[in-house]
């Protein structure tokens, strides 16, 4: 039995045997248990849409219906038996586990080439990439595993699992070409166990599973969707996980691969200011900055509003400061995902608690700062445990010990906290935790003092003193915690905090459950435990996030994490902004006319989600995901942004130009800047499918559903009056109603053209028509309200062959008329809207 | 009907008639407040741990070994009043409305007050004036105090939490997949289960399977409803009485629904339904809920939860010397929202068919000042952060025989509003306070409250037998107060919520308090797992 993912084809519908085969099934092998013929008829029909749109470079079209062939052979191979088979002819070359042939072997075809390996006892993954000289065609390049055929293409990571119990005493996999003018030439070529585990012992993905959807998943839970181009997208799914992981995650300020500023971006200096909240908020607030907001605006005379202003630190709209930092390109959206994490929910502090937005900056900064320099993971906790914002937010900063009288005046807040939030330490089975281990760390908490300074407020770091704290040793946790002040002693205490069992058993726990999976398992969280374990003392956070990243624990078929309103407010806006002007007005409007890009805050809003930094639930942190889920408000919220209830909030939702906005000059969205083109074309299957994939990051439910409804959108071309040119766009059951109105007018030839021509699309199915006063026809409402099923579009004849018509028409993105090309645009924002209203925004995870 | 066989039916009918034609959920005999057809249970849960010995306290008696000495001794700093007994003396006098337990003001009105157990006979407590709606039922004999109650037994605000919505104290952190007593109760009722919160609470989760059988191990929300926002729900729907051609929301908006429509018929999104779940309900719900509230006017004083109202000339609650008229609760945009959609939900209860709603009050985790801008003469400036007394007086805020001219809370609003309306059947209400633990016996060093357990849960409604269950202060208490400063006794849990919660399920639903509390009749149970009752309290005539 064998597999290749990459074609999202696969011949393995016997789950029982997949299920023994292996402990974790990964998504790619829980889509492949599903799979039927339909699915395979299907990517035949489409083989040149599933190519374009995977940005496979040579040879696309033939490559691709070869794939799709030999997905079909695939199937098939379900069929054979496994009876011996005959040494192939050709030369032979001996692979063997874990080597890696790296150096290109030719093959034409006067000689084919087969590939021989002893039985494993296992399961193993055979690949390598595949590069073609000369003319490639359907059957002009032959895989056989063990005498069957098997599907193969021009690119990167040919990947194929062989099961145990497939394989023979020994293997051949027979590459032959059988076209004299095609060469082909394999690399890469490496035989390995299909149940690898790291060197934390998770098990982690082989090569055939770490995909462009594996790459996508990892970048939509842990970089907000990051702004990675398509292009850079698959080369992190052609490279070795590991390497790839160290590249889309880490903390430094800026992540040019993640989050690069697009040629001819008006503002680019994001990429070049320092990467930290003090800066960016400095930055962003001055009146020097490179930023499409104005310095003053006058909404009447004599009054003076600088809205920059308003986003600096400390000031009412600081946190939406940060959201644009989160969304502009040139920094690093994973550090800000995890500096969100860190601050708004595991180590959460609040600015509703008297927390100073100074001391919010610098709490942040300190954090990301620890993380950044590679610190482990406990002194990055001891640095948010003695910083003024947690003293404040808790108010131990007033705790006093009285030596004379052995008296605590203190409150038992962050006593209690500083084991239960911040490492999961509840105190369980221990008879001592609440009169001993949080009473003698209250005592800890003495003396820290923030000292009011007039003029400037209170202090953004604490000053340790000794006069009023608790000098002698303590019994904390049961272990002997000393130090001169506060600050020593957290020091002292974190590392015993750090490997305490509960905090051994509950942190990572803590960590995975709130940031990537709402349904771990019992198997799952045992494993992640054994990592967190295995990291010892000094372990970093970042290493186990790229372990935990790129194993099959969170690419298996069972993990499903639901979004967070924040988590969906930034994902969507990384998925709907191009560049920065959209991120920095975040559809702001001002008297100039701006008002580009998706709006973050009012998602929080409309959700009752609260403002960043300022949780929800105070120090247990911001909404959950689960409660966001369970939350029909956000649900309602996010469908009625995504369908507005009136036509000129569509055109403020969904703004794709400006006239003095980009430094008092015009700006226009320009979505060919990041959709891949096809030879110069944008077809709306293609753009459709690049969509869905940029937005739900993997087809598994891009059916003939959403293709049908999005095509219509985006693909229904209309002859338009030169003289009243309006966004304008067509949804299925419109263009049914014009069709059905035009054949109840009697007219016969009804294909897209006729449709949009003008003297159709403006004359029929339209309101008040037909005799019809003030309405609409029978014949036109039950078009309209018609629920159009799957088997409706693929089986009524005249709706198959208008979806046929809409997959192969132009969305001219590039068109040289400024108008078309803005239509192309509005189009391309509409049917973006229509995948944000889907459900597929709430969650990911199957 | 409940809720899922309402969307059944009316989804159908939708389908029937097409998305652009949806059947009328109003007519005109349906233009006011409905009155009451069933009995429902309104659960506040009150988050973060209210200090309830804030608002009920001990007489001083300056008898050191009493509960009315050691109390004032130990929590002086939490009232931010002086070391000293005149000061306590005088908060007392000042600021509570003394109860004598079969003495002064034990009931009013003729009110038939309960002790049950005689515990706290000739005992004296006060209840905080600004809590005025709490005296007024009280000595009306509509609210009974339970004491020494546990929602959870344990410090952590999150487990706790989990313990109190769920009924369940044996519930951890990794059962989240349980039921909460809500959702059961409703299931009891076969109504819905209504949450006014932005989000509802594990209170609301529904059990699987059918009444009394269910599982409550399982979450099935069959029977919730959502109202956030009850003037403002729905979902954007395309409108075909209009042209279509250039209005693109008309257009976005049939391709959605249809969209969701076929995707429902034809897909089988185990993950994601709680989203397809959210699109139907809001789309059959928010059609009627919008229709049906379109010819109910919302009273002013419900109004006046949130807005600025003037009512008959009068504004409503202005400041000192002023005649502009200011919101009447503090916690305007969460709770007064949810006192709003309350009202609605209630006006339209013949459609919506609660059986029970819930809602939540929060910011109770009061471990520093939690008596704050107590010298204000504005202590109804809705801008002015009193910590707890805000909170108390906002829920529980109103008039009774000392204040008649005291400004209304909450609930008192509410009610008040109910009465104005005429035969509303108020009768049929019950009101339940709780939180997710108490507080300490002796305050901190920054004028608040640590973490505890045991505390006094409310029952309130014209049906509640009203009076003490428990001992109020338990004179076992004074040899906790006597501990070395190192350890932290609280008010130790003496009866689980089970008890008292099953006997307000029984008379929501009938017969349904030992399923809704299944841990009251389950056998086998080891013994620390078994719920408790304080010795000589029975709920068993709660209701009268």
């Amino acid at each position: 039995m064998f597999r290749n993912p990459k074609l999202y084809v696969d011949a393995d519908t016997n789950s029982s045997i997949d299920k023994h085969a292996e402990t974790f099934t990964t998504r790619r092998h829980a889509r492949s248990l599903s799979i039927d013929r339909s699915l395979i008829k299907w990517i035949f029909g489409l083989g040149l849409l599933l190519l374009s749109s995977f940005a496979v470079q040579a040879q696309q079209a033939n490559d691709a219906q070869m794939a799709a062939m030999s997905g079909i052979a695939m199937y098939l191979l379900n069929q054979e038996s496994l009876a011996p088979i005959e040494r192939p002819d050709g030369r032979a070359i001996e692979i063997s586990l874990n080597r890696i042939i790296n150096s290109g072997i030719n093959v034409n075809n006067a000689e084919a080439v087969f590939f021989e390996f002893e039985d494993q006892n296992r399961p193993v993954e055979f690949c390598f990439d595949l590069t073609a000289q000369g003319s490639i065609f359907n059957g002009s390049v032959a895989l056989e595993i063990n005498g069957v055929s098997a599907p193969l293409f021009v690119g990167n990571d040919n990947c194929f699992t062989i099961l145990a119990h497939l394989q023979r005493d020994e293997n051949f996999i027979l590459i032959r070409v059988t076209n004299p003018n095609t060469n082909v030439t394999l690399s890469r070529i490496e035989l390995t166990p299909s149940n690898r585990n790291d060197e934390l012992g998770l098990p982690t993905l082989t090569r055939g599973g770490w995909d462009e959807v594996a790459v996508r998943k990892v970048l939509r839970i842990f970089a907000f969707g990051g702004h990675a181009t398509t292009e850079q997208i698959q080369a992190w799914a052609d490279m070795d996980s590991q390497e790839a992981i160290q590249q889309m995650l880490n903390f430094s300020e800026h992540n040019a691969r993640l989050s690069p500023v697009l040629a001819g971006d008006a503002y680019p200096d994001s990429q070049n200011i320092p990467g930290t909240l003090d800066s960016f908020l400095n930055y962003f607030s001055s009146s020097t900055a490179n930023s499409p907001i104005p310095v003053e605006v006058s909404f009447s005379p004599g009054t003076v509003y600088r809205p920059r202003e308003s986003f600096g630190i400390g000031r009412y709209r600081m946190d939406e400061g940060f959201q644009r930092m989160v969304v502009a390109r040139g920094f690093n959206p994973f550090r800000q995902k995890i500096g969100f994490w860190e601050t708004n929910y595991h180590l959460a502090v609040n600015l509703d608690a008297g927390v100073t937005g100074q001391m919010m900056v610098v709490y942040y900064d300190s954090i990301m700062q620890a993380h950044e320099q590679g610190l482990p993971y406990k002194d990055v906790i001891g640095v948010a445990a003695k910083s003024a914002a947690v003293a404040t937010q808790y108010n131990h900063r007033f705790n006093q010990w009285f030596e004379g009288s052995q008296e605590c005046a203190c409150n038992d807040d962050f006593a209690r906290e500083i084991h239960q939030l911040f490492y999961g330490i509840f105190g369980v089975d221990d008879p001592n935790h609440e009169n001993g281990t949080i009473r003698e760390t209250s005592k800890m908490l003495t003396d820290m003092r923030l000292v009011y300074i007039p003029s400037q407020g209170l202090p953004t770091e604490v000053d340790y003193q000794t006069e009023f704290h608790h000098r002698g040793d303590l019994t904390i946790l049961g272990r002997t915690v000393s130090g001169r002040t506060a600050a020593e002693k957290i020091d002292s205490l974190m590392p015993i905090s750090m490997q305490h069992p509960e905090s051994l058993n509950n942190l990572p726990i803590m960590i995975i459950e709130v940031l990537a999976d709402d349904n771990l398992s019992e198997t799952s969280k045992r494993l992640l435990r054994s990592a967190w374990a295995q990291l010892g003392v000094n372990r970093r956070l970042l290493d186990f996030i790229h372990s935990y990243a790129t194993s099959r624990i969170f690419h298996s078929s069972s993990q499903l994490k639901y979004a967070t309103s924040f988590d969906r407010a930034f994902y969507t806006a990384n998925k709907f902004n191009t560049e920065n002007i959209e991120a920095f007005l975040g559809n702001d409007y001002y008297p100039h006319g701006s008002g580009v890009g998706k709006e973050i805050d009012a998602i929080l809003v409309a959700d009752s989600a609260n403002d960043i930094f300022r949780p929800l639930h105070n120090v247990f942190g911001g909404q959950t995901s689960q409660q966001a889920s369970d939350s029909a408000l956000a649900f309602e919220g996010n469908y009625n942004t995504s369908v507005p209830a009136a036509d000129y909030r569509v055109n403020r939702s969904f703004p794709v130009q400006c006239e003095a906005c980009a430094n008092g000059g015009e700006w226009r969205k320009d979505w060919s800047k990041v959709i891949p083109s096809n030879n110069g074309q944008y077809r709306a299957s293609s753009v459709a499918r690049w969509l869905w994939m940029h937005v739900v990051g993997n087809m598994d439910d891009y059916k003939t559903l959403e293709q049908a409804h999005l095509v219509s959108i985006l693909g229904a071309n209309h002859e338009e009056d030169p003289n009243d040119r309006r966004f304008l766009f067509w949804d299925l059951n419109y263009l049914m109603c014009i069709r059905d109105d035009r054949v109840a007018n009697g007219l016969t030839s009804n294909n897209l053209r006729d449709l949009m021509a003008e003297d159709s699309w403006w004359r029929y199915c339209r309101h008040g028509d037909d005799g019809f006063v003030g309405d609409f026809s029978p014949t036109e409402k039950a078009a309209f309200n018609r629920v159009l099923s799957s088997q409706d579009i693929t089986s009524t004849p005249h709706i198959d062959s208008l979806v046929r018509e809409l997959l192969v028409s132009e969305v001219p993105l590039n068109s040289n008329d400024d108008f078309e090309r803005q239509r192309a645009n509005e189009r391309v924002n509409a049917a973006l809207a229509f995948i944000f209203a889907t459900p597929f925004v709430f969650a990911e995870g199957q | 009907m409940n809720r899922r066989n309402f969307i059944k039916s009316t989804f159908y009918s939708s389908l029937l008639y097409g998305a652009g034609g949806m059947p009328s959920f109003v007519n005109e005999s349906q233009a006011s407040f409905e009155p009451l057809g069933n009995r429902i249970l309104v659960n506040t849960f009150l988050n973060g741990g209210p200090d309830m010995r804030h608002i009920v306290v001990p007489a001083f008696d300056s008898n050191i070994n009493s509960v009315g000495y050691q109390y004032w001794a130990n929590r002086w700093r939490s009232h931010d009043i002086q070391d000293n007994p005149n000061a306590w003396q005088t908060r007392f006098n000042e600021d509570y409305f003394p109860i004598t337990v079969g003495g002064d003001n034990w009931g009013q009105g003729g009110a038939n007050l309960v002790d049950i157990g005689g515990k706290n006979a000739g005992f004296t407590f006060g209840i905080w004036k600004e809590a005025g709606w709490l005296i007024d039922m009280f000595v009306k004999g509509n609210a009974a105090f339970a004491f020494n109650v546990a929602g959870g037994r344990n410090r952590a605000h999150d487990l706790a939490s989990v313990q109190l919505h769920q009924g369940n104290i044996l519930s951890q952190l990794s059962d989240l997949s349980r039921s909460g007593w809500g959702g059961r109760l409703a299931r009891s009722t076969g109504r819905n289960m209504i949450s006014v919160t932005s989000t509802p609470n594990r209170f609301c989760f529904g059990p699987l399977g059918a009444a009394p059988n269910y599982n409550p191990n399982s979450i099935d929300n069959a029977e919730l409803v959502s109202i956030a926002q009850s003037r403002e729900i729905g979902l954007n729907q395309f409108d075909i009485t209009q042209s279509q051609v250039y209005q693109a929301d008309q257009k976005l908006a049939r391709s959605v629904s249809s969209y969701y429509a076929t995707l429902r018929a034809e897909r089988n999104l185990l993950s994601y339904e709680k989203f397809m779940d959210h699109e139907q309900t809001l789309r059959v719900f928010g059609n009627l809920i919008t229709e049906r509230l379109s010819v109910v006017d919302q009273p002013p004083l419900i109004q006046a939860m949130m807005n600025p109202v003037t009512i008959g000339g009068q504004p409503v609650n202005p400041a000192p010397g002023s005649n502009e008229p200011r919101p009447l609760l503090r916690n305007r945009y969460t709770f007064g929202r949810q006192m709003q959609n309350l009202y609605d939900v209630l006006a339209i209860n013949d459609a919506l068919n609660p059986g029970v709603i819930s809602m939540e009050y929060g910011n109770f985790d009061s471990h520093e000042n939690q008596r704050a801008n107590e010298n204000t003469n504005d202590p109804n400036n809705p801008d002015l952060d009193r910590n707890i007394e805000g909170h108390f007086r906002d829920l529980f805020g109103g008039s009774f025989s000392e204040e008649p001219n005291a400004l209304h809370g909450a609930f008192s609003a509410l009610l008040e509003t109910m009465r104005q309306q005429g035969n509303t059947n108020t009768e049929r209400l019950v009101f339940t306070f709780a939180g997710e633990f108490g507080r300490q016996l002796k305050d901190n060093g920054g004028g608040g409250t640590d973490h505890g357990t045991g505390n006094m849960l409310l029952v309130i409604g014209e049906q509640v037998r009203g009076g003490l269950y428990g001992e109020m202060f338990p004179n076992s208490e004074l040899s906790s107060y006597a501990l070395p400063e190192q350890f932290t006794p609280d008010i130790a849990a003496q009866t689980d919520i089970d008890y008292l919660f099953s006997a307000v399920s029984d008379w929501v639903a009938p017969n349904s308090g030992r399923f809704v509390f299944p841990r009251l009749t389950q056998s086998g149970l080891p013994l620390e797992q078994r719920p408790i009752l304080e010795s000589g309290v029975s709920f068993d005539s709660l209701f009268v």
